[in-house]
């Protein structure tokens, strides 16, 4: 009896401890750019503006709540802790109710259900941590009706607990509305009119205040009040099944109320099966890797970016168009550019109907900073619960700080310096406002302001190659521009062009470099031992194989010998 | 024993206790004096403001320990200290005001390292001249074609209370502009949702109606607004319109007008009257703008090249023609009112006297907010002669203005803070045709513009306050005729 009391205390402790854990390290491990990326797009200020603005509506108590603890994602680490920590809050909310309402044991797993259920959820970053602050309070809102003995005091719980409820909390109020009625059904005694009167005061108030409340928000808008899903087309299905998931665990574990080690055992195994498989289906790991190729981008980190690119081929133009944005920032171009798969179109950057947000970076390094402004601000004013954008906003004000317009850097300076965790950054910048020296000689900003157009140049996506000419003609020294047009001659296959514009920066000449003049020389033929720019002989024997192999072997044959030159991707690359 | 207890002996003692209290504080405190009046934000030194106005709160830019402020006017005093903002409590401020002296001295101190600086005090001078109770302004982000939060709000200027008319909240993806009152009357005001749910609302005679003004035989629907004064009629724009993006650092964004035209909507007959003397495809026609008689129509025209026009060379002139208010006709005559060369005019506002007629000059184009070299003009009507009202203007954008219905007050919009962030300007015309020094909107908080990303577009008073909802827009549908 002692071994199965201990076994039980021990489960009480051991399974919040490793859910606790597996949460962490999902979001804050596997999911770290996800929480990163959520973090960026918002901004928390201490200020009594933002507080009032945030709080002042249903709800707002929650958006408020959860907007400070998403501060705290930019530590993915901490990020994953507290969405576990309120994870497991959930489960002891419904663990402590059950114990109130189940005359007997209380089977430990079940009451994991609905924090399952969450986790899963918020595997899709459209479901906000709001929405988890709400589900947690309802359940301890209910937890403590389930404690009143006293029918009076119970009943101006449920009256008064339900409205502020919904005022602090937003629309999860049927939750705890559902479980305190539930719990009323159990409760010894008398079924009792009052309280079921003071439950149906509290929803009618609510109904009341809905009115009247807001008319400027669609009717659904007013009442989840806070912004459990990121659009406005809520999924209505999937927040009703969460709320009814309460009182049906609840109505589980009343109806298993009797103890059993293999009963328990086998709902562990069945719920942790579930886990993992509504986990596996919501993994977003391309969406991550994506987003890991924009964290390093942002950070100018090349670096990382060639050496993800190198142990993983970029996943999605995104992350190609990032992989490519570090070779022409690096000037490795000639070196790597074919040693991941590239395309003949949208390989360098995609239109603007497509992405906005991976382009900015890619403008930004170009020295095009009013595009890449426009970018950011076009980018922060799509988000959809609209938030303004630590993310954003930085970029703003670097490119305000490059542009000399330091009253406008100033002011999204001063704002960031509002938010803690961009003090630091923004304290740094606001030093170099007003002083143009300080500007041109900061190693990033200084090139970039450099690189600015001189004068009013066409530019656009959609027509890339034009504008990287229009570039280069304002400024020929926009080596960032020299790079990329190389690389698009090579990914337009425009061999001749690519010849016209090539001068050798230094020696030995990149490898796909020699590779383009190779076939030009073999095209035109011309003996490369005539140019004045010295080849490798070796490279010279490779394209005579890959011109003799071209008629004898298979499109695999060749791929695997000459897949990463220019060449199988001139010829075989449509 | 009479004499102690004297009213006028115990005001006396009061009064002196005051001043030696105050003089104390500020006598012992003031350990330097500063020449200059003190750099304070807003900027409301020497400005004039309307007794009945909530109290213009600032502070000290400098960064001091503490702020402490004497207002002074006749026998009141107030005193209001902070250490980040001075928050002119209402009360106090209208106790000051309704002393009827004719300005408001104001000193201010701070603590700077433990020793109290004294500036030079200033004046803030009360006109009795009485201004409209709201101010009617869109809020949005000064951005490119996405936009995000917005919407129409009305400001209380006797309080710091701001309600919104609407906001794009109520409809995901929708767009609210171009608010515009007859004469300032709420009951007969007009504004444009776009997106879903897309229209016009007209609040006419106090109903409200919802009308698609989009025809086959316009380019689009209604855009810049004007009323009649009659509130029976309102002219409108019609444009075809597009985005020019900049990528020289000087310079952002331009909007232009491939085409334009006018059109007068009949409000009491619900139709819209298209006069083929302002359909002309070679004049870019836009911003109409009747005059306080109603009987002529003002509007702003450029010639056009066709489809070579380039955007960046297009100046608008001022031109007129005569208006009919019995049949909602427009004369045949076209006159050119207004050219200067090498500049562009947009916004002709003439004031509800008739005596004037305010606009904006840029170097080209018809959206002046994006020009930094935007200027506010005036011209006296019935002289002809044009000033640049360099009082008002500031080395950055002016650019949207309008006119309080006793045609002595005007607000405008003004980039000057930052160079982008558009924000709304007062000031009040003198009896010598000359204005006051502008001063911003003051809000409960100073720091409400510190953190607002927002710029205010087309401020707008007017005398009562809008009763609108969002709710059921769609059952005051209005089918219009053309």
């Amino acid at each position: 009896m002692n071994k199965v009391f201990q076994h039980l205390r021990i489960s009480r402790i051991l399974f919040p401890a490793v859910f606790f854990v597996s949460v962490t390290l999902y979001f804050g491990v596997f999911h770290r750019f996800h929480l990163l990326y959520t973090e960026g797009m918002q901004l928390f200020l201490f200020s009594r503006d933002y507080f009032l603005e945030t709080v002042l509506h249903p709800g707002g108590f929650a958006d408020y709540a959860s907007r400070f603890l998403i501060q705290f994602y930019r530590a993915p680490l901490v990020g994953g802790m507290i969405i576990a920590f309120l994870l497991v809050l959930l489960q002891l909310a419904v663990y402590k109710t059950a114990r109130n309402l189940v005359k007997g044991k209380v089977s430990l797993p079940l009451t994991f259900v609905p924090s399952v259920f969450y986790w899963i959820l918020l595997c899709n970053p459209n479901y906000t941590l709001a929405g988890l602050l709400a589900f947690v309070a309802m359940g301890w809102i209910a937890y403590i009706y389930t404690c009143i003995r006293e029918e009076r005091i119970r009943a101006v719980w449920g009256f008064l607990s339900l409205p502020l409820a919904w005022l602090l909390f937003g629309g999860s109020f049927p939750a705890a509305f559902l479980i305190m009625l539930f719990a009323e059904l159990r409760m010894p005694g008398k079924i009792s009119r009052y309280t079921f009167l003071a439950m149906a005061g509290g929803i009618l108030l609510i109904a009341g205040l809905l009115l009247f409340t807001d008319l400027q928000r669609t009717p659904a808008a007013v009442f989840y009040g806070a912004d459990y899903y990121r659009f406005s087309d809520y999924p209505h299905g999937v927040f009703i099944s969460l709320w009814g998931s309460l009182p049906l665990v609840l109505g589980l574990l009343i109806l298993l109320k009797k103890e059993s080690r293999i009963r328990d055992i086998i709902l562990t195994i069945l719920i942790t099966g579930i886990t993992a498989w509504g986990l596996m289906s919501q993994w977003r790991g391309d969406k991550e890797k994506e987003l890991s190729y924009l964290f390093a981008a942002r950070r100018m980190d090349w670096h990382t970016v060639l050496s993800m690119s190198q142990k993983n081929m970029p996943n999605s133009l995104l992350a190609l168009n990032t992989f490519n944005l570090a070779l022409a920032a690096t000037e490795k171009a000639g070196d790597l550019m074919f040693s991941v798969p590239q395309t003949t179109s949208g390989a360098l950057i995609l239109p603007e109907d497509m992405d906005m947000i991976f382009s900015s970076e890619i403008w930004f390094n170009l020295g095009m900073i009013n595009e890449s402004k426009r970018y950011a601000y076009e980018s922060m004013m799509a988000i959809p619960d609209k938030q303004k954008s630590g993310f954003f906003l930085m970029r703003l004000a670097e490119s305000e700080l490059i542009a000399g317009n330091y009253e406008v850097a100033r002011k999204y300076l001063n704002v960031l310096m509002k938010a803690p965790l961009y003090r630091k950054w923004a304290g740094r910048r606001l030093a170099l406002c007003g002083n143009d020296i300080a500007v041109e000689e900061h190693p990033i900003y200084g090139p970039l302001r450099s690189r600015q157009p001189k004068n009013n140049i066409k530019v656009s996506a959609t027509n890339f190659s034009e504008s990287l000419q229009n570039i280069l003609e304002d400024n020929q020294d926009n080596l960032v521009a020299a790079n990329y047009r190389l690389m698009d001659r090579m990914l337009q296959k425009d061999v001749p062009g690519f010849c016209d514009m090539y001068a050798p920066r230094s020696l030995p000449v990149p490898r796909h470099y020699q590779e383009v003049l190779l076939l030009a020389c073999h095209m035109g033929g011309t003996d490369p031992a005539t140019l004045s720019i010295p080849l490798d002989q070796n490279l010279q024997n490779n394209l005579d194989r890959f011109v003799s192999e071209i008629n004898i072997s298979d499109i695999d044959r060749l791929e695997e010998l000459f897949g990463q030159t220019f060449w199988y991707y001139a010829y075989f690359i449509q | 024993m009479p004499i102690l207890f004297n009213k006028y002996t115990l005001r006396t003692i009061y009064s002196l206790f005051l001043v030696f209290l105050l003089s104390s504080c500020s006598g012992a405190e003031a350990d330097v004096q500063q020449t200059g009046y003190p750099p304070v934000f807003p900027d409301y030194t020497e400005v004039t403001v309307p007794s009945a106005f909530a109290p213009p709160r600032f502070r000290v830019t400098v960064p001091c320990e503490k702020q402490r402020v004497e207002f002074l006017a006749g026998q009141e005093q107030l005193v209001v200290k902070g250490s980040e903002e001075i928050r002119i409590p209402r009360r106090g401020w209208h106790k000051l005001v309704q002393t009827g002296t004719p300005a408001i001295e104001v000193r201010v101190a701070i603590k700077q390292e433990g020793r109290w600086i004294a500036y030079e005090p200033f004046n803030i001078y009360i006109s009795r001249i009485p201004i409209d109770r709201y101010l009617t302004y869109r809020r949005i982000s000064p951005g490119y074609s996405v936009y995000g939060a917005m919407g129409i709000y009305q400001r209380d200027l006797y309080t710091y209370r701001e309600k919104p008319v609407i906001e794009n909240s109520f409809a995901e993806g929708s767009c609210v502009n171009c608010h515009s009152y007859a004469a300032g009357d709420p009951d007969n005001m007009m504004f444009h949702i776009r997106g879903k749910q897309g229209g016009t609302v007209i609040i006419a005679d106090g109903k409200t109606g919802f009308a698609d003004l989009k025809t086959p035989q316009t380019l689009s629907a209604g855009v810049y607004p004007y009323w009649h004064p009659s509130g029976d009629y309102i002219a409108y724009s019609v444009n075809v319109t597009r985005q020019l993006f900049h990528s020289s650092p000087d310079k952002v964004l331009d909007v232009y007008d491939l085409a334009s035209d006018l059109v007068i909507y009949d409000v009491k007959n619900d139709r819209l009257i298209l006069p083929p003397q302002l359909q002309d495809s070679t004049i870019f026609e836009t911003f109409p703008a009747f005059s306080a008689d109603g009987k002529t129509l003002f509007f702003c025209g450029a010639v056009s090249s066709g489809e070579e026009s380039d955007p960046l060379e297009l100046r608008y002139s001022l031109y007129k023609t005569t208006f009919n208010s019995d049949d909602g006709s427009v004369g045949d005559l076209i006159t050119k009112v207004l050219e200067i060369d090498g500049k562009s005019i947009a916004f002709p506002r003439p004031s509800p006297d008739g005596k004037r007629l305010m606009f904006t000059l840029s170097s080209y184009g018809t959206f002046p907010i994006w020009h930094p070299e935007a200027d506010l003009y005036l011209m006296d009507l019935d002289s002809g002669r044009v000033r640049n009202t360099e009082e008002l203007n500031s080395a950055d954008t002016e650019s949207y203005h309008s006119w309080s219905s006793n045609s002595r007050w005007i607000a405008f919009s003004s980039r000057r803070n930052d160079g982008l962030h558009t924000r709304p300007y007062i000031t009040l015309l003198n009896e010598d045709g000359t204005f006051t020094k502008p001063f911003l909107l003051p809000q409960s908080t100073v720091s409400y513009y510190d953190d607002l990303l927002q710029s205010f577009n087309i401020p707008e008073f007017s005398k009562g306050s809008v009763v609108f909802s969002p709710r059921g827009l769609k059952k005051h549908s209005r089918p219009v005729s053309y």
